[in-house]
């Protein structure tokens, strides 16, 4: 009886989780499916084939939400990564004040801090650009890539570069050698964080992009409020090819590696 | 090791890009929001715009019923996550590692993905209640009640759940995973029930992480635009949609109007994150014990 309880728990969960997915992907190949019918009439994959591969908007829109993941991953590191060693190697004057300030885009409601940096990209005169967007995304990235690379590198802390460093070798070497393998994990998980939430900002993009960065997340807007489910699904469907799969691989990667610094 | 040198050139990064555009960002507003508007001649610093917010009650209504929306969603979110990921975590690992693989599903997609499925799930004319129809438990759609567009938010309830669970079962299970079960088994030996190893024990100990996890999901319940603006109602409207549409809607003059309900806002947030920490602190497992 128990263990029945347990499985049936357990297939709820899931049904709740994977419930939309599966109506989506039912939606983008589903043509003729009114109420009050269960199920679409008739499926059509040619379509979403053709739609996925050859559909000019749909394309342009992977492009730029791609151009803009890889801008923001980028930027997220180079940010991100230096701050985290900071936080995790040494004490510093003002320590506890840097770890609330970088939580501080994810506190402040979304709506006030788009709108005002908005109102200080067009003084700057980036409303509209490539670098602007970038920025925005970056800033909502960074709390989540310093946290995952700081929980990283606080394990080991910098016990072994300071070994490295009296054994002789230049800061550099230190770096390649030692710091960047030891900090692989959390560097990865900071890379996917980073894509992720690029890939899914839909405000920022528009309003800071000024209509000029149609991105998968923006356009599935529009179809959506109007009704055309079936296009929405099927740009879904591309959102999904491009995150999870990649991702998937990634973490399938990094696994093997898990173990072997969990056995050390 | 650390030199004064190599700090800053650790730190610059980041302070150039936080104060470039996010404290430049509130700084500029916070100007603005003074009634200093070059563009509109406006030079006159007063607290007009701040007086004008308190005494709006149009904004008042909005804003108290957002934020009492935005703390039960963020409180349902972790309460149900606790449950799911304590229940899981107990059980063999393998189950409970396939089932971190899909909890992280929801955590990975845009909300405009349970959007959409809602929207084909729970509308008057949607598969559920079409459903209903088949099996002869309603007579026709009309019967089926209004959930998504609603005056009570159910939509975006359910949407703002189903996001929020997961991440909060991701981040428990991590937490869990990281203090093992030492402590729950020493509870236990020492004749403890299950249901006083949980609430003195693993609670206590995973509580900071949750209470985190609370900040998140409410501020992002309070201030994130697309899924009031896609399954809210227009009678009973939240604030975000409020705010988009006053800031890019509403004329220039508006302006400083805006950004004084900005900092309001940001403030009230601030200060809702700040009350949740010092209750975790002062909670059991809040001041040494706990893994955030």
């Amino acid at each position: 009886m128990r263990r029945l309880n347990r499985y049936l728990i357990f297939m709820i969960s899931l049904l709740v989780i994977l419930m939309p997915l599966m109506v989506i992907i039912v939606l983008s190949a589903g043509t003729n499916w009114h109420y009050p019918d269960l199920w679409p009439q008739t499926f059509n994959m040619n379509y979403v084939f053709k739609m996925l591969f050859s559909n000019h908007e749909l394309l342009s829109s992977l492009s730029s939400s791609i151009t803009l993941a890889i801008g923001t991953v980028i930027l997220t590191l180079v940010i991100a990564y230096p701050t985290a060693i900071a936080l995790s190697y040494y004490d510093f004057k003002g320590k506890s004040f840097l770890n609330v300030l970088i939580y501080l885009p994810l506190i402040i409601p979304s709506i006030a801090v788009l709108t005002n940096m908005d109102f200080v990209m067009i003084k700057f005169g980036l409303e509209g650009s490539y670098f602007g967007v970038v920025a925005v995304h970056t800033l909502f990235a960074l709390p989540y890539a310093i946290k995952l690379l700081v929980d990283n590198l606080s394990v080991l802390k910098n016990k072994y570069e300071l070994a490295s460093l009296n054994l002789g070798a230049s800061s550099r070497q230190t770096f390649i050698h030692v710091t960047l393998p030891l900090s692989r994990l959390g560097l990865q998980g900071a890379v996917m964080m980073s894509y992720i939430i690029s890939m899914t900002q839909y405000l920022g993009t528009l309003l800071i992009g000024n209509g000029n960065f149609l991105t998968l997340s923006v356009r599935m807007f529009p179809f959506t409020q109007s009704g055309k489910y079936q296009i929405a699904a099927i740009y879904a469907i591309m959102f999904m090819l491009v995150t999870l799969i990649p991702l998937y691989i990634i973490d399938v990667l990094i696994t093997p590696r898990r173990k072997e610094v969990r056995a050390e | 090791m650390l030199t004064k040198k190599k700090l800053v050139l650790l730190l610059s990064p980041f302070y150039l890009f936080f104060i470039l555009f996010f404290v430049s960002a509130i700084i500029r507003s916070f100007i603005t929001s003074l009634g200093y508007y070059p563009i509109l001649d406006q030079t006159k610093i007063s607290l007009n715009n701040y007086l004008d917010v308190f005494h709006d009650k149009m904004f008042l209504t909005i804003c108290l019923r957002t934020m009492v929306f935005a703390i039960i969603s963020a409180l349902f979110a972790c309460a149900l996550g606790l449950i799911i990921a304590n229940y899981f975590n107990q059980k063999n690992s393998r189950v409970s590692g396939f089932f971190y693989k899909v909890s992280q599903l929801p955590v990975m997609l845009p909300h405009i993905f349970i959007v959409l499925a809602l929207l084909q799930l729970l509308s008057q004319t949607g598969l559920i209640p079409s459903l209903l129809v088949h099996l002869g438990l309603i007579k026709s759609y009309s019967d089926f009640p209004l959930i998504l567009n609603d005056q009570k938010q159910i939509g975006i309830f359910l949407t703002y759940l189903w996001k929020e669970t997961p991440y909060v079962i991701v981040t428990l299970i991590l937490v869990l995973r990281q203090i093992g079960s030492k402590y729950q088994a020493v509870s236990l030996n020492l004749g403890a029930s299950k249901w006083q190893t949980f609430w003195h024990v693993t609670l206590p100990l995973v509580q900071p992480a949750l209470v985190n996890a609370f900040i998140i999901n409410f501020s992002f319940n309070f201030g994130s635009y697309e899924v009031p603006f896609l399954l809210g109602n227009q009678q009973k409207e939240l604030l975000p949609v409020y705010v988009y549409d006053l800031y890019v809607q509403g004329d220039i003059t508006q302006i400083p109007h805006v950004m004084s309900l900005n900092l309001v806002l940001s403030l009230a947030s601030i200060i809702i994150a700040a009350v949740a920490i010092l209750i975790s602190r002062k909670l059991p497992g809040g001041h040494n014990g706990g893994v955030r």
